[in-house]
């Protein structure tokens, strides 16, 4: 398990078919919107494997984030994070968890990743289930285009620049 | 009335470190005609916790922006968040939105309460929620356990990850079971954890009380890393360790006693 984890992170993937973002909550005043996007490795579109965005409509250019969360087919077991990147968040990341590398204690103010090394948890032979250390990203992404570059950097996701942004076009921008 | 030290400004702190340590607890964003206010707490994922105040019709509608629901869905249990923000909304008399967002109202006296009060239903509903995502290794060896157990004993003998009342009526979850005749062999896996082996331990008696047919046996990684609870756990099952054969589970299922 362990082993097939960390080649799922470390395959070239490509993002299938054409994933939109959704909005999640349609009958509320909410603005949560939601991307599921299925992978693919050498052509094969594989079980379980999704890379997940989060946005919201109001808050725009910032507050994003995508994970790569495997899903497996025993629904007895639970979904496995694998790791994460949170685009200008609204509060900042405290890395205080116990395995924190000690040149990284502390809080992040920006862009930040919670990568799939840093939360590795060697007993459990499996990321550590909030992936609670992170490090910070710099420079920091300037456009969702930069950050969908960033994605497919560290998630070895070839192809993110075919995803659409979760906001409408802006006309004055 | 006055308190027994006398508070000072955080620029009259003069050590630098803990100056710098005092600001960075609480921080202020403008947001439109809002406010974002951090708070001296953070989620399971790290992200701190922070409250949007915004002022309205000479008060203040305060809320945690979502940020708990975004963490809880951070992990995947959004639905273990909804549950228990259920229960927290109605205990801490705050409201829980259709959008997941906890809120309150507050005049400018109950401000400062109202954002204790939210950023705690937040957090609090976020830690339930991961705290009750089964620990993964657990997980991984009762799904492997049960197959194997399958393979050994036939489909039609073995359920995995079912429920059982205790002699307490306690329901008690356990990763799979054998029946042979009148005889149920119970397996659960068990980590060296302070919470894995305490509730082992009260499943493992409980079940036992219902008579001599109802067998516990404890699943562990590895028996040597289980260290100072191996006598704990002893007292109330046989432990395996999860890469037994399946001679050995015929004899363990056989001997259950």
């Amino acid at each position: 398990m362990s082993t097939s984890l960390k080649t799922l992170v470390e395959s070239e993937k490509l993002v299938a078919g054409s994933p939109q973002w959704v909005d999640q909550h349609k009958n509320s005043k909410d603005d949560q919107m939601r991307l599921v996007a299925s992978l693919s490795v050498n052509g094969r579109v594989l079980q379980g494997l999704e890379l997940v965005g989060r946005a919201r409509l109001g808050i725009r250019n910032a507050y994003a984030s995508f994970s790569l969360i495997y899903l497996p087919t025993d629904s007895r077991r639970d979904a496995v994070r694998l790791c994460r990147v949170d685009w200008r968040p609204l509060t900042p990341h405290v890395n205080d968890h116990p395995n924190t590398p000690p040149h990284l204690i502390g809080d992040i103010e920006s862009t930040h990743h919670h990568s799939f090394t840093l939360n590795w948890a060697e007993k459990s032979g499996a990321p550590l289930k909030a992936l609670p250390i992170a490090e910070e990203i710099t420079p920091d992404y300037q456009t969702f285009k930069e950050l969908l570059d960033g994605v497919s950097k560290l998630f070895r996701i070839c192809n993110t620049a075919i995803l659409p942004s979760p906001w409408p076009k802006d006309l004055f921008a | 009335m006055s308190m027994a030290f006398a508070q000072i400004r955080s620029d009259d702190i003069r050590d630098a470190g803990v100056r710098r340590a005092v600001d960075s607890l609480v921080h202020a964003s403008a947001w439109g005609n809002a406010y974002l206010v951090t708070v001296p707490l953070s989620y399971p994922s790290g992200t701190v916790v922070g409250v949007k105040i915004t002022p309205s019709k000479g008060g203040y509608i305060v809320s945690d922006a979502g940020l708990g629901w975004r963490e809880a869905e951070g992990f995947e249990a959004q639905r273990s968040f909804g549950a228990h923000a259920g229960r927290i909304k109605d205990r801490y008399g705050v409201e829980y939105t259709s959008g997941h967002e906890f809120q309150m109202l507050a005049n400018e006296r109950q401000l400062t309460s109202a954002i204790r009060r939210i950023s705690y239903v937040s957090h609090r509903a976020a830690t339930k929620a991961f705290n009750s995502l089964p620990e993964l290794g657990e997980q991984e060896i009762g799904a492997a356990l049960f197959q194997r157990l399958r393979d050994t004993f036939g489909p039609d003998s073995v359920e995995g990850e079912l429920k059982l009342p205790g002699a307490s009526n306690i329901d008690w979850p356990f990763a799979a079971q054998v029946r042979q005749g009148q005889r149920r062999v119970l397996f659960d896996v068990v980590s060296p954890q302070w919470t894995s082996v305490v509730a082992a331990k009260s499943k493992f008696s409980d079940v036992r009380h219902l008579g001599p047919n109802i067998v516990p046996v404890a699943v562990v990684d590895s028996i040597d890393a289980m260290g100072k609870w191996l006598p704990l756990i002893s007292q109330e099952a046989e432990i395996i360790e999860d890469d037994v054969d399946a001679d050995e589970l015929r004899r363990v299922v056989a001997e259950a006693a």
